[in-house]
């Protein structure tokens, strides 16, 4: 059988002229992509410092170690627990604070990164016009 | 057939042409040289200053560097995410169906390169029209995975390409090429783009072409039957290839949240508290899961959440996995720790460990039962203070005890009970059916805390899968290819030569001793015949040549069984037909492999018959003796329902084995004889009729027992007075008849009979059959005898004289023997050992006195 005729309808998104694709890409669809990236590394920086989780988690004790009150009137009994858990409550707070510091320190650096390397990609085709022009003209002119 | 295709005028075709220009096809090695060449020029700087170079060249070669670097960096990311990649408006599903739409728009960049090539090819040698062939071809040439599936499934490649070549050479030609596509291609394209549609995929790509030719390309399809090869196995094999190279595509994406989550958290653990017992006799599977992140688990999908499910109720979230060992429980556990670990688990689940605990240290290391329930009370006490601990028991059963506790027995399941009730205390026991008939089912208050998951065996498809990537790490592991089809026998062979075992484990199993036997030999392919050779030493029976050497049996098999038979020729035909029409293939493959049932009067040889069916069919089948592959039960042992448990086994209140389901277990491949079958209890005989049906029954300790692989012949004095009174009148006696008379008389109900491939029925002997009988029972003294190199010389008068002394109608030639026995072979000893005969001697039997007369 003879092949048919070129279907008229439009199937896949054209892109005849050359350049204008690339334009599109580079700044309309690309950008799409690296903000996803960008959105994933902010993800991973709480999920990997457990951000969310330990502050949620702030002042619970550390590592579950807890004293149980003394029953009946105690006084000393009573402030010396009350100390113990505070004390164990106080530790696990610092270490979480501590690495909630670090994990936070670590997204403002995503997110400047983030920003610096998306800026960067919609001036690079201007960085290399400014490299080619810096090539052609002598040196000190 | 009409099909709107043509490639020129397509994206996906100008995607090629764009991708294929050599400042695209090389921009990743481009940006990654002018990179590095960067990073070394900053040397050029220094040597400036050293005053080797003027400033204004040394500034300029870096500049000049990150510039193509950049560049090249800008134009490998076009192809990759842009040029590759042209977007499609409508789904494949809707415009696949339709003429409007251009199929050829819908193509990969792979298979578009093939079909361009194809036709290229054709329009070169000025084909008349494009074949399918031609598709093939352009595949071969071009397509690494095309070739790299042909490599798996053992085809040789280059011969295949010459001979494809070769065909398409011998097509019609033109004056002028026209593109033409034959009804081969546009039967191919429409099958390729089903088959991408039945798989989720965008676009038709170069293994779904693959398939479609399976499907529709004679060429192809000649070559699949040279190799032994079916469409499925391409599918499967491209299947599984796609899904390898996604997984791959996806572990490249290192930015995807997958894969940035494999890493890990810190600081989940710090609101849960510390294991110190626990960790020394423990396993965390979570730290095994971390280590191999790419495993993904095949099958047991259901088994998996209904576990999850259990674990994340906030009472009695305690699972009970059961299941046959090999079955795959263990995984099981390994794909919850996994899903733990990933965050992919229920939100009650993310983050807590999978910890095994190891009783077998434990009870090891501690001998002191008081101390050691002080350190089990400890460990489940950790757990459960723990709060992000999932224990894990494995082989559950072995640590509780019945309730004649006997010594050296361990109990955990007082303790553990206490815990189990807790709501906040998870635990996952494993066992089998077995462990859970004979202990945890005796332990009612015990096993009331959990919640059962069962665990079946997975598919044979899943198993080709889960071989499929096991193979690889085998292949870099032992530098050999393990082709698909050896893969695809492991699975046949072990399913059908291996019932008791399940899957995966006998196939894993198999897939290893095949690999290191294949080693051993220095092979660098693993082909199905070592696959054969292993599964055959392993069972007994010699599986690469079972099918020719059945096939020849088979039909030779009234000759066969008449070598040791006299008489009986009606029920020996009938066997043998029974026998073929259940081994071609056209009887169910659930079944026994035949099941007879024998009526005749004693000593007509129906025993006999069942032995040289054995003998012929397992002993040459089989290289084990053929005593070994024939279980015979007397079933007058069995006149009572109590007598069950004795045949089928029984956990209570003795554990007994059962002397049909035991050995059936042990040696699928039997022949099981009942005797005397009308002497059973009714009961009894029910008992058979979901084996005959079904070809299995469950065993008394919860087993299934399959008879997939048995002959079943049941034999029966009853009738045998109609018999002899029909023998005695001279008239013939028909089947139905004396089946009727039987049912009659209430001695077996037709849904009994009426299950058995052939109700065969055996005629009493005549003298001149116990004279034959006679003869073979000489032959076979004088065949004893001629190994001492002494010869017997058989005269008529002889074995006229054993016919005269044995003959008794109503016991048929079952006297013979004893007579043989009595009058000769006692004389024929005593003569050997008094030294009377010698070696070379020729002795000859008196028939009067049974004397022996030596000729020499």
């Amino acid at each position: 059988m003879e092949i048919l005729a070129d279907s008229p309808i439009k199937i896949s998104e054209n892109k005849k002229n050359g350049l204008f694709a690339w334009i599109l890409w580079h700044f309309y669809e690309m950008p799409k992509t690296w903000f996803s990236i960008w959105k994933n590394y902010l993800w991973f920086g709480l999920y990997y410092f457990s951000i969310p989780f330990l502050l949620a988690t702030l002042f619970l004790p550390w590592r579950k170690y807890a004293w149980r009150y003394p029953k009946g009137f105690d006084v000393g009994g009573f402030l010396s627990t009350f100390a113990s858990n505070l004390f164990s409550r106080l530790i696990g707070a610092f270490i979480r604070v501590v690495l909630v510091i670090v994990g936070i320190a670590l997204e403002i650096f995503i997110f400047v990164a983030g920003i610096v390397l998306i800026l960067l990609w919609y001036l690079l085709p201007f960085l290399l016009l400014f490299l080619l022009l810096f090539l052609i003209v002598p040196y000190g002119a | 057939m009409e099909l709107n295709f043509d490639t020129r005028k397509t994206s996906i075709s100008r995607a090629l042409k764009t991708s294929s220009s050599p400042l695209l096809k090389y921009s990743s090695f481009f940006a990654q040289l002018f990179f590095y060449l960067f990073l070394i020029s900053f040397f050029l700087i220094g040597f400036s200053f050293l005053g080797f170079l003027p400033l204004e060249l040394a500034t300029k070669i870096p500049i000049f560097l990150l510039f193509c670097f950049l560049f090249f960096l800008e134009l490998h990311l076009f192809l990759e995410f842009s040029v590759k990649i042209p977007k499609l408006t409508i789904p494949l599903s809707q415009a696949a169906p339709s003429e409007q739409y251009n199929l050829a728009e819908f193509l990969t960049l792979e298979g578009c390169s093939i079909v361009e090539i194809a036709i290229k090819h054709c329009k070169k040698r000025r084909l008349l029209e494009v074949p399918s062939e031609a598709l093939l071809y352009a595949g071969l040439l071009e397509n690494n995975d095309i070739r790299v599936l042909l490599v798996r499934l053992g085809v040789d490649v280059k011969k295949t390409e010459a001979d494809v070549k070769n065909y398409l050479e011998k097509q019609e030609k033109a004056k002028k090429f026209n593109l033409v596509l034959s009804e081969s291609f546009v039967s191919v394209m429409k099958e390729a783009a089903n088959i991408a549609q039945e798989r989720g995929r965008e676009r038709i790509g170069e293994k779904e072409l693959l398939v479609g030719l399976a499907k529709q390309d004679e060429f192809f399809k000649k070559m699949m039957i040279e190799h032994d090869l079916k469409e499925k196995d391409i599918e499967d094999l491209s299947f599984w290839l796609d899904g390898m190279e996604k997984k791959q595509d996806a572990a490249k994406k290192f930015w995807t949240k997958e894969n940035l989550s494999r890493m890990g958290s810190l600081g989940k653990d710090w609101a849960s508290g510390y294991t110190i017992t626990l960790d020394q006799y423990s396993l965390d599977l979570r730290e095994i899961v971390s280590k191999n992140m790419m495993r993904k688990m095949v099958g047991h999908e259901k088994e998996i959440e209904s576990v999850e499910t259990i674990l994340s109720k906030t009472s009695q979230s305690n699972a009970l996995i059961v299941g046959e060992i090999g079955v795959g429980r263990k995984s099981i556990v390994q794909a919850l720790a996994q899903r733990c670990y990933l965050g992919q688990s229920t939100s009650e689940l993310n983050g807590k460990r999978v910890v095994e605990l190891d009783m077998v240290a434990i009870i090891s290391q501690i001998q002191d039962q008081e101390k050691l329930e002080v350190t089990l009370d400890q460990i489940f006490q950790e757990s459960l203070a723990s709060g992000n601990v999932i224990l894990v028991v494995d082989s559950l059963d072995e640590f509780i005890s019945q309730k004649t506790q006997k010594p050296g027995d361990v109990d955990i399941s007082v303790i553990l009970s206490k815990y189990l009730a807790m709501p906040n205390f998870q635990f996952i026991g494993i066992t089998s059916y077995d462990g859970l008939h004979r202990k945890l089912e005796q332990n009612s208050s015990f096993l009331q805390y959990f919640r059962k998951v069962e665990v079946t065996e997975v598919s044979e498809t899943e198993t080709i899968q889960i071989l499929q990537s096991l193979a690889l790490g085998l292949e870099q592991k032992y530098r050999m290819l393990i082709l698909y089809p050896s893969i695809r026998e492991i699975v046949n062979l072990t399913g059908r030569y291996m019932p008791t075992v399940p899957f995966p484990k006998k196939a894993i199993d198999a897939l290893y001793e095949a690999v290191s036997y294949a080693k051993s030999q220095k092979a660098r392919i693993l082909e199905p015949n070592y696959v054969a050779k292993i599964i055959s030493d392993k069972t007994e029976i010699p599986i690469g040549k079972i099918e020719s050497k059945e096939k020849t049996l088979l039909l030779n098999l009234e000759q066969l069984i008449h070598q040791r038979i006299v008489n009986q020729k009606e029920a020996v035909g009938e066997i043998a037909i029974a026998m073929r029409r259940a081994r071609a293939g056209i009887a169910s493959k659930k079944r026994p492999m035949g099941t007879f049932l024998f009526l005749g009067p004693t000593g007509v040889g129906k025993t006999e018959t069942a032995k040289a069916l054995s003998e012929i069919y397992f002993g040459q089948i089989s290289k084990g003796a053929s005593e070994h592959h024939m279980i015979r039960i007397d079933m007058s042992e069995f006149q009572a329902v109590s007598d069950i448990p004795r045949l089928i086994g029984a956990l209570s209140p003795v554990e007994m084995q059962g002397i049909l389901t035991t050995p059936v277990r042990e040696n699928p491949f039997s022949l099981v004889l009942l005797d005397e079958i009308e002497k059973a209890h009714p009961n009894i005989l029910n008992l058979f009729l979901q084996v005959f049906d079904e070809g299995h029954i469950t065993d008394g300790q919860g087993r299934k027992v399959l008879f997939t692989n048995t002959i079943i012949i049941a034999t029966s004095n009853a009738g045998a007075p109609m018999i002899f009174s029909a023998l005695e009148s001279g008239s013939e006696l028909k089947k139905q008849d004396l089946l009727d008379n039987l049912f009659k008389e209430g001695i077996f109900k037709p849904e009994f009979v009426n299950r058995f491939d052939a109700a065969v029925i055996f005629q009493p002997l005549t003298k001149e059959h116990l004279m034959e009988i006679a003869q073979m029972m000489l032959n076979s003294l004088a065949s004893a005898l001629k190994e001492k190199d002494i010869e017997l010389l058989v005269t008529d008068a002889l074995k006229e004289k054993i016919v005269e002394l044995s003959y008794k109608p109503e016991f048929g030639a079952r006297e013979m023997r004893r007579v043989v026995q009595d009058t000769i072979e006692n004389k024929v000893a005593d003569s050997l050992l008094s030294d009377t005969i010698a070696k070379g001697d020729k002795i000859e039997i008196n028939p009067e006195n049974f004397e022996i007369v030596v000729l020499k």
